[in-house]
């Protein structure tokens, strides 16, 4: 799990890499359109083009009959059972595809989400962070080795039921940070100050579902012993576009469907 | 018409229509930008005060660029009164507004005076919830045409920013975010939750807020509910609420709260940043969204967590805040969320004391401190027109802060000097600054202009109008036990002639108006000339002091045709007088006249004479006695437009045209 999740980090480092030197939004914008020039490509192969061209022309003429036959209702309501048939084979025939195209969307998503869903949190912001233990939560004093670029705040709150320690995070340099306890360096933040990397904010204990979420570090095996987990909450982001702010999802929606749309009339796509 | 001439002319009248919808054709304005700055409470006495101890050098700067004035104020001189004559160029009888609260003289119940909200009442019932067909509205009570519509009608851009009396704002040109008379989420004007186990402070007082017993069952665990608004999609009705689980952690004396996905952490004395809630009005399908802020008070033996009033979220508003509706969410994104209520002090929970003297200045501070930054970014993005914004921290602080300064306060011994004698003067120094920064944005075609809608006396003694009322003979109790209950429990309406609402409202019992009318309107003039006569001559037995300056018969003040929520007498006040807070809504103490104790000991709910505004402008002022009502008229005559309000003067002219 640890080489795919690798393998997409570094495939979308690639992709990001090129406009990784502007604002997010233009790196944001070129994974969009390539997003949806890929999902329509990959609908093209894995639905039955032939027939959902076929339905679309049955479903045009259904339509049409209706209104050529207004005048005898029993002919409408014959026309209109035929029609509503048709609308469900077709969301028949595009569930396979729609499937095939799930897996890789998830992981789009996931890796879309952690490098351009949180804001780069400034010197001076405030964070909030979860520490979980897989034992009993160490004192106060052992929580929080020292750190790069963070700065503890007063007061550590244990939960001890929960094996849980909160505390706040004051951000003290631009970059790079990370927090040391238990044993484990885990990065808060970018790695990197190139628009378009990772922005981490926790860290898991590896599992299949870990793949879907880039933004938290696999914890290491030596540490799986005393760590549990770790998040930090770092806020979302908006992006400016035609005065408004949007968040990234309706950033990508927008771009992606464009691409798509364009993707379907350049490669006669039947959708 | 030759061919080149005519394409010469179709070429520049496009030319000419973007001139004229941008202002660039005002030819006739005296300015090209307007900046009003709105300060609740600026009393000229205090301004003249700090500006000669140098603590307020923009405002003397200012003072000698045009001048300063004391500003007439509205009568009665309340906020919601004063800025809606501000806005209309006129008084109670064109805008509508008497006091914070009028009265249904059918059902005896009081109402807020500046919006409402119904419900159309149309539903589907299914199950046990109740889908609205017809929709809720949100009405603004405020009557009369406001001025800067004058503005905007000419193409000229307006932008009002947090501006008072003005919730919802109606749809128009201008750009304008809702201040003062902008309610909490509940519905209220600010409504705190205290949640504690401290059995002393538990208390069964919902004024100004609710405070809430929760308990720890051995786990540090404190699972507490936050109330909201009323579910109106439930048949059986109810509050929605959001669960709030809260870990104590004793021995680092902290917490961490988990709420709505987010999780807080403070330490004893700290405040949190504004949290996102979301009550279910359906769960699943339909949310209602809010912000409040934390601050733990104690996380030792007890548990003592305040939360702030719920506000309306201004990036995904429940009620309509802003005009366009964007206007409130683009803001917030510049600036990050902010207090959107009319009330953002907390000044009710000083009061019950919930929150200390130190611990409301906090709370005081980080309002002040949000306001600035709305109001430097607003400022920053001004470039034509009129801009007009709001501070209300030195009206509510200085309502509290009043015992420091008034040395014949009955709290003022109390007062930590050391901590807060300089309060006042510190908020009028932040004021001075906020005029610095309009100064700086200054050019020579723009006019900035500093005005309030009244200013400041001292809160010493409450005066129970109603009690008094009682003492005299026109008002019998029925039930002398329930005195003290509100809404005139203990009244017998049969032997009532007159009782008392609101802040300076007197209203006569009267048949046919009232409820339980008994006085006949034949018998309302006398009556009414009676009580003003004794009102007036009502002198305190601990000072010997008058109590009422004067008492104003609203139809002789304002003409015989009043609207039925009117009061029929205005109580003005004398200096060092207000009406209690048991008047305010309808009880009967046992005493006439008491010591206020209450931490709010500054006041304005007086005569209009004894607190008058403060206009500082940067051109010279003509008028010796401007008044709040000119003001519309002077900046709509500043800019030039082509009609001008029906009401009010221009202060800035000679000899002005003075309208009915």
């Amino acid at each position: 799990m640890a080489a795919v999740r690798g393998a997409l980090d570094l495939l979308f480092d690639a992709v990001t890499w090129p406009l990784g030197g502007t604002r997010p939004l233009w790196g944001l914008i070129l994974v969009s359109l390539l997003s949806g020039l890929w999902m329509i490509l990959l609908f093209k192969t894995a639905s039955p083009q032939r027939a959902i061209k076929r339905l679309r022309r049955r479903m045009g003429a259904q339509a049409l009959g209706m209104l050529l036959y207004l005048s005898s209702p029993l002919q409408v309501l014959r026309l209109a059972g035929g029609l509503l048939w048709s609308n469900f084979l077709y969301l028949g025939m595009i569930l396979l595809p729609l499937a095939v195209i799930a897996l890789p969307f998830g992981l789009t998503y996931g890796q879309l989400e952690a490098r351009y869903g949180r804001g780069y949190p400034a010197a001076g912001d405030t964070l909030t962070a979860t520490v979980e233990y897989a034992v009993d939560p160490p004192g106060d004093e052992e929580v929080v080795s020292p750190s790069r670029g963070l700065a503890p705040l007063p007061p550590l709150v244990t939960i001890d039921s929960l094996r849980q320690v909160s505390f706040r995070l004051r951000l003290e340099e631009t970059a790079p940070r990370s927090l040391a306890t238990a044993g484990e360096e885990l990065p808060v933040g970018r790695r990197s100050l190139r628009s378009g990397s990772i922005v981490y904010s926790g860290a898991e204990t590896p599992s299949a579902a870990s793949v879907f979420r880039p933004g938290n570090m696999i914890i290491s095996p030596e540490a799986r012993d005393s760590l549990r987990s770790f998040r930090v909450s770092i806020p979302g982001r908006d992006y400016h576009v035609l005065w408004r702010g949007w968040s990234w999802l309706a950033v990508f929606l927008v771009f992606s469907t464009l691409s798509a749309v364009a993707g379907a009339i350049v490669f006669k796509v039947r959708v | 018409m030759k061919r080149r001439e005519f394409l010469r002319l179709a070429s520049l009248s496009p030319l000419a229509l973007l001139a004229l919808r941008s202002g660039i054709a005002r030819a006739s304005g005296r300015a090209r930008r307007v900046i009003v700055l709105g300060i609740d409470g600026m009393d000229p006495g205090l301004l003249r005060r700090f500006v000669s101890q140098g603590r307020m050098p923009n405002a003397a700067r200012l003072m000698q660029m045009g001048g300063m004035r004391p500003l007439g104020t509205s009568n009665p001189p309340q906020s919601p009164v004063a800025w809606s004559s501000f806005i209309t160029g006129a008084g109670p009888d064109v805008h509508g507004i008497y006091d914070f609260i009028h009265r249904d003289a059918e059902t005896m119940a009081p109402f807020l005076s500046t919006s409402e909200v119904t419900d159309s009442g149309d539903s589907i019932g299914i199950g046990k919830w109740r889908i609205p067909t017809g929709g809720a509205d949100v009405k603004l009570l405020r009557r009369g045409r406001p001025f800067w519509s004058h503005i905007t009608d000419d193409g000229i851009p307006a932008s009002l920013i947090k501006l008072p009396v003005d919730f919802p704002p109606g749809a128009g040109r201008a750009r304008i975010l809702s201040g003062l008379g902008t309610p909490d989420l509940r519905g209220s004007q600010g409504s705190f939750t205290f949640f504690t186990d401290d059995p002393r402070a538990l208390s069964d007082d919902t004024g100004g807020g609710i405070i809430r017993a929760v308990r720890d069952y051995g786990d540090g665990l404190y699972e507490c509910r936050l109330e909201g608004p009323e579910n109106t999609m439930l048949e059986s009705g109810g509050k929605m609420e959001v669960p709030l689980n809260v870990w104590i952690d004793r021995g680092s004396r902290g917490v961490r709260i988990d709420v709505c996905g987010e999780r807080v952490v403070l330490g004893e004395g700290q405040w949190s940043p504004w949290v996102s809630l979301s009550f279910d009005l359906i769960p699943g399908i339909s949310s209602v969204n809010g912000i409040a802020r934390f601050f733990l008070k104690e996380a030792g033996r007890y548990l003592k967590l305040y939360v702030t009033p719920i506000n309306i979220d201004p990036r995904s508003p429940a009620l309509p805040i802003s005009s366009p509706d964007h206007l409130s969410s683009d803001l917030a994104r510049a600036v990050g969320p902010f207090y959107t209520q009319g009330f953002p002090e907390d000044t009710k929970a000083l009061s019950r004391g919930v929150l200390s003297d130190a611990e409301y200045m906090q709370q005081a501070e980080i309002v002040l401190a949000e306001r600035m930054k709305l109001y430097e970014h607003s400022l920053s993005n001004f470039d034509d027109g009129l801009f007009f914004f709001y501070f209300t921290s030195l009206d509510l602080n200085v309502h509290m802060f009043y015992r420091a300064i008034d040395s014949e306060s009955p709290l003022h011994a109390q007062v930590d000097m050391g901590s807060f004698g300089d309060v006042v003067a510190d908020l009028y120094g932040r004021i001075d600054r906020a005029i610095g920064m309009a100064m700086e944005h200054m050019d020579d075609r723009t006019v900035l202009l500093a005005l309030s809608d009244h200013g400041f006396a001292p809160f010493r003694r409450s005066f129970n109008l109603n009690s008094w009322l009682a003492a005299e003979g026109y008002a019998t109790l029925g039930d002398p036990y329930s005195r003290d209950q509100d809404m005139y429990a203990a009244a017998d309406w049969s032997e009532t002639s007159a009782y008392g609402l609101g802040l300076n409202g007197l209203y006569i019992n009267l048949r046919g108006r009232e409820r339980d009318g008994v006085v006949a309107p034949a018998e309302k003039d006398r009556l009414m000339e009676d009580i003003a006569r004794r009102l007036e001559s009502a002198t305190d037995p601990a000072t010997g002091r008058s109590v009422v300056r004067r008492a104003y018969i609203t139809d002789r003040v304002f003409g015989p045709d009043q609207p039925p929520w009117a009061p029929d007498m205005l109580v003005g006040y004398a200096n060092g007088y207000r009406a209690s807070w048991e008047t305010t809504l309808g009880a009967y103490p046992e005493e006439v006249i008491t010591d206020n104790l209450d931490p709010w000991s500054g006041t304005h709910c007086t005569s209009p004479a004894v607190v008058p505004g403060t206009l500082l402008s940067s051109v010279p002022i003509a008028l010796d006695t401007p008044t709040l009502m000119d003001m519309g008229r002077s900046v709509c005559s500043l800019l030039g437009t082509s009609t001008q309000p029906a009401h009010g003067r221009d202060v800035f002219d000679d000899e002005p045209e003075t309208r009915a």
